[in-house]
């Protein structure tokens, strides 16, 4: 009933506001000629009756204000009113307005930006309705830290032997040969899974079907697939009649059951399977080593996710299945030997965080410095806007206005200041994005990154927004509601050196810009160093002058003697090209990667006890493999055509693995053997170089002659003095041997540096731009307080000058005392730039201490300072003294 | 002697305005002086606060208002009890009877 009525007189009190008003003054009014009716009644002349009805009455506007302060509705009112009032300050002062919804804006939607990236590829939960309850497992080996995977025959056994998992499903890795639909013979990157693998993640198809349990039961038995959303539309048009047409996967023609919906990728974030496979389908699939690898127990290659019964833990899950692991190292001492089971939550490794968390917590502190910078800006430029609003705010006192209400009425204009910087940064965040996206690492599409607007980046949005409010409009409001009454009104305030305390306020804010502009200068100067580093880190081998491509014969159907001719006459045609000094093939690509992950035994360990042994990268080469890549031979010598199939076993180390297997002696003529071979001979050493990430240190690596190893999947190298030039040419010759074959990953190496230096080159860019967007806020910063502050100051200044100062006398006055304050801002800015480097030194190539940015940037900085601070400072000195002695101030 | 607006006295200003139009229809002025009479001049009420509480009784449905005029002949908005209101009095009169008597026993304890 209450609230009912409530509701009504709010309704009424709004709507027909004008009319509640008039009535509102008339009964004042009314009231207030009643009472001097009464006392001119008693004898008094009609105005000393005013006179004391006044005094004993209060003011009539004051009456009203109480009333309407308690009138339903009222907050909503004054709440509404204060909006359009801030609306019509606003727009009074559009330089104002304009500059600070600018400079907000760049602030906020930076920090936006960063967060949409982070969310999509960290934070989002994957599209999977089971997520809550799926963990990874995962296997460990006693001699080699990490994660690994799970082998098929374990996979098996833990599936089948658990009290834990409601279900558990298998996936796999795979590159096939594609053809079908739009474009040419490609390969493309699929995922063979076990048969109740979307079951298990709790997703469903958008066409179609996923797969039976009896297409999961039989070897090679059902050809069938399910295709992903991106490949359905760029391949196949997005066919709607795409379920039960046939494509040819790796030369076998698969049929296709079903399309999963967009956004799904299986367990990753990032990236994913164009298609899926059942794991009975790796015959066709899967080619080489990781074809023999499948049925072999020892061979970790699956990736294995659970879903836990409900109620069941994480602890309880592990518990479970180490009991599960033990059982099978004694059933297989050899095969599963020092190997246990982990279990963890579905999602990024502990390593992956660890690594994302430092370049996502550094990106996010930068943008947060920025955002900070802003809001000083604009809190000096509030302080300054409040200063002159000073006799507005006196009368508003005047008139029965709490210092509350001023501050509310200010905050108003805060907050609406903040929401449209909050609106204006979100549509420049939606642009900065998609500019950010385009730059991306070259291994990933297009829509690989799901980037749409969605809920929690815009409730970050706000929530940046209201906190940027809070920051920038508090300090000034409290300031600015506490005028001066009096001293207003009469026009005697005296604004000289612009107020002690407010001055305070507005250096400390300048020097607190500088030090956060110097700490944001500071990251960007450490990345640029550190890419710098990074271009000029010795690879081991000449990339300038190499090219490579690669292709897969055995998904073609080539036998061992077919792919061995092929490989004879694309050597042949390859170095018989204009320009191609010469050529090589080999599975293992310098950065790049490629090659087989072996376990390495020397001669004299126990080979019995899988215990034993090295796992360490491997890698088949060709002939000339060495002089094409440019790698020098250290000790002994090449493989040559000694080295045939019927010959004993060779190999050659390179330098880590010689110190690594037999530290202190000679490593020529040891021998070596893997997991299922004979005793390879040591005959060669070669120098260290990179085969995967830059930065890390080169691996120890065993190779292998392809003469004596038959390999499939191999990328041809070629050395010449213009590889841009000839790679196109070698590559028609290739295709002329096959036109069916998909030529795959054609570039110079070059080219390929350039991609692994994405990383340090995106991070040095990004930071560089943030560390000139705070440069430029903190040095505009300066400008507006110098130039402020020389206003106030006109009339001391018009003195001096005309008292016989010189100018660049009163010129040093000014950009002394900014660099004075500055020079704070500087010193306190260096000590947590010191402090704080340590934290990010895990991803810089170079020194954390790098002095050449440590001694630039704040002479960057002081050179800003004073810049900024010498164009008001020059201006203060073209005043005519006159014109500034009489001036009001 | 004025009665400051607490929010403890102010139940007790609701109260007294209730029972000044208890018997008859005022305006603001007149219900001022009703309170002065009924309280032999204990409780002078100022315009600023005693408008403030007819219009909040007024909001809740305790009272309704409607113009009129004054002896004068000036335009005053009148004010008079409703149901509601008359009501509410009573219902107020019991609790205080209660609360007085309370005090005045605890105090004599």
């Amino acid at each position: 009933m209450r609230l009912r009525n409530w509701i009504a007189n709010l309704v009424r009190n709004f709507t027909q506001s004008r009319q509640v008003d008039r009535e509102l003054d008339e009964e004042v009014r009314g009231a207030f000629e009643i009472f001097v009716d009464e006392k001119a009644s008693a004898g008094r002349s009609r105005a000393s009756a005013r006179r004391a009805a006044a005094l004993e009455f209060g003011g009539i506007e004051q009456v009203k204000e109480e009333i309407r302060d308690i009138r339903a509705g009222a907050l909503l009112e004054t709440f509404w009113r204060d909006v359009r009032y801030a609306f019509r300050m606003l727009a009074r002062s559009p330089a104002f307005t304009f500059v600070a919804i600018t400079t907000l804006a760049v602030g906020i939607g930076a920090n936006t930006t960063i967060f949409g990236f982070v969310y999509a590829v960290v934070l989002r939960p994957l599209p999977l309705e089971n997520l809550p309850r799926l963990v990874t497992v995962y296997m460990t080996d006693a001699r080699n830290p990490g994660e690994r995977g799970v082998s098929l025959k374990n996979f098996v056994d833990f599936r089948d032997r658990n009290d834990v998992f409601e279900a558990m499903t298998a996936e796999g890795f795979a590159n096939v040969s594609l053809e079908g639909g739009n474009g040419e013979p490609d390969r493309v990157l699929a995922e063979i899974v076990a048969g109740n693998y979307f079951a298990t993640l709790g997703v469903k198809p958008i066409l179609g079907r996923t797969f039976l349990p009896e297409e999961d039961r039989t070897e090679g038995a059902s050809l069938v697939a399910v295709l992903s959303y991106p490949l359905w539309q760029s391949r196949f048009g997005g066919d709607p009649t795409i379920v039960g047409r046939t494509m040819s996967v790796n030369n076998h023609p698969f049929t296709i059951v079903g399309v999963m919906p967009a956004g799904f990728r299986g367990i990753e974030s990032v990236g994913g399977a164009a298609l899926w496979m059942p794991t009975m389908t790796y015959p066709v699939a899967t080619t080489g080593q990781v074809l023999q690898g499948v049925p072999s127990r020892r061979f970790d290659w699956f990736l294995a996710t659970g879903l836990l019964k409900p109620g069941v833990t994480l602890l309880q899950a592990e518990a479970n299945l180490k009991a599960i692991a033990r059982q099978l190292e004694q059933s297989f001492p050899n095969d599963n030997g020092g190997r246990s089971v982990g279990v963890r939550r579905l999602g990024l490794s502990p390593e992956e965080r660890r690594t994302i968390a430092t370049s996502v917590g550094l990106l996010m502190t930068i943008v947060g410095l920025v955002l900070f910078i802003a809001c000083t800006n604009v809190a000096n430029l509030m302080l300054a806007r409040a200063t002159v609003r000073q006799k507005e705010m006196a009368i508003r006192q005047t008139l029965g206005a709490s210092r509350g209400r001023l501050m509310c009425q200010l905050l108003t204009e805060g907050l609406l200041l903040a929401l449209m910087s909050g609106l204006a940064g979100l549509l420049l965040a939606q642009w900065a994005q998609d500019v950010v996206w385009s730059y991306r690492p070259p291994n990933l599409g297009a829509d690989d990154i799901d980037l749409q607007l969605n809920v929690q980046v815009l409730g970050f949005t706000l929530i940046v927004s209201m906190l940027t409010c809070v920051l920038f409009s508090l300090v000034p409001a409290i300031r600015a509601s506490r005028p001066d009454v009096v001293g207003e009104l009469k026009g005697t305030t005296s604004h000289i050196g612009g107020g002690g305390r407010r001055r305070n306020v507005r250096h400390t804010l300048i020097a607190l810009q500088v030090a956060l502009s110097l700490v944001a200068l500071v990251s960007a100067g450490l990345f640029i160093r550190s890419f710098q580093a990074a271009r000029q880190i010795d690879l081991g081998f000449d990339v300038a002058d190499l090219a490579a491509m690669r292709f897969e014969l055995a998904a073609q159907g080539y036998t061992q003697g077919q792919g061995r001719e092929f490989q004879r006459q694309a050597i042949e045609r390859a170095t018989a090209v204009n320009g191609v000094r010469s050529a090589a093939l080999a599975d293992l690509v310098p950065l790049s990667g490629g090659g087989q992950t072996r376990t390495v035994f020397i001669e004299g360990e126990d080979l019995r006890d899988s215990r034993n042994g090295r796992i360490v990268p491997t890698g088949i080469v060709g002939a000339s493999y060495f002089e094409t890549l440019g790698i020098p031979l250290v000790r002994g010598r090449h493989f040559d055509e000694r080295d045939q199939s019927t010959a004993p076993l060779v190999a050659i180390v390179n330098e880590r693995l010689a110190n690594m297997l037999w530290p202190g002696q000679e490593a020529l003529g040891k021998r070596v053997k893997l997991f299922n071979t004979d005793f390879h001979q040591i005959v060669g050493v070669v120098r260290n170089s990179t085969y995967g990430s830059l930065g890390s240190e080169p691996p120890p690596i065993l190779y292998r002659p392809l003469t004596q190893v038959y390999q499939s999947n191999l990328a041809l190298l070629i050395r010449g003095k213009n590889p841009d030039a000839v790679i196109g040419t070698v590559r028609s010759q290739i295709r002329q041997l096959d036109q069916k074959l998909p030529i795959t990953n054609v570039s110079s190496l070059s080219d390929v540096l350039y991609s692994a230096l994405w990383t340090p080159r995106m991070a040095a860019w990004l930071l560089t731009l943030m560390g000139g967007v705070s440069l430029l806020l903190a040095a505009v910063g300066i400008y507006g307080v110098t130039a402020y502050s020389v206003s106030q100051r006109t009339r001391e200044l018009g003195i001096r000058v005309a008292l016989g100062a010189p100018r660049y006398d009163v010129i040093w006055l000014i950009v002394g005392q900014s660099l004075r304050v500055s020079f704070i801002g500087l010193t306190a800015g260096l000590a947590v730039s010191l402090i704080a480097t340590r934290l990010i030194a895990g991803l810089l190539y170079g020194s954390a201490l790098d002095l050449v940015t440590f001694v630039s940037v704040p002479l960057v900085l002081a050179a800003a300072v004073v810049a900024a601070s010498y164009l008001p400072a020059r201006r203060a000195t073209r005043i005519e003294p006159t014109i500034a002695l009489r001036s009001d101030l | 002697m004025a009665a400051k607006v607490t929010p403890l006295v102010q139940g007790t200003l609701d109260l007294l305005i209730l029972k000044a139009l208890a018997s008859q229809e005022l305006h603001g002025l007149g219900v001022s002086r009703r309170i002065s009479d009924i309280t032999r001049g204990t409780f002078q009420v100022q315009p600023g606060s005693l408008f403030p509480a007819l219009h909040r009784l007024e909001e809740a449905g305790w009272l309704s208002s409607t113009w009129g005029s004054s002896e004068n002949n000036r335009r005053a908005k009148y004010y008079r009890l409703t149901k509601a209101g008359r009501r509410q009095l009573d219902q107020e009169q019991q609790d205080w009877n209660r609360i007085s008597v309370a005090i005045t026993r605890a105090l004599e304890a």
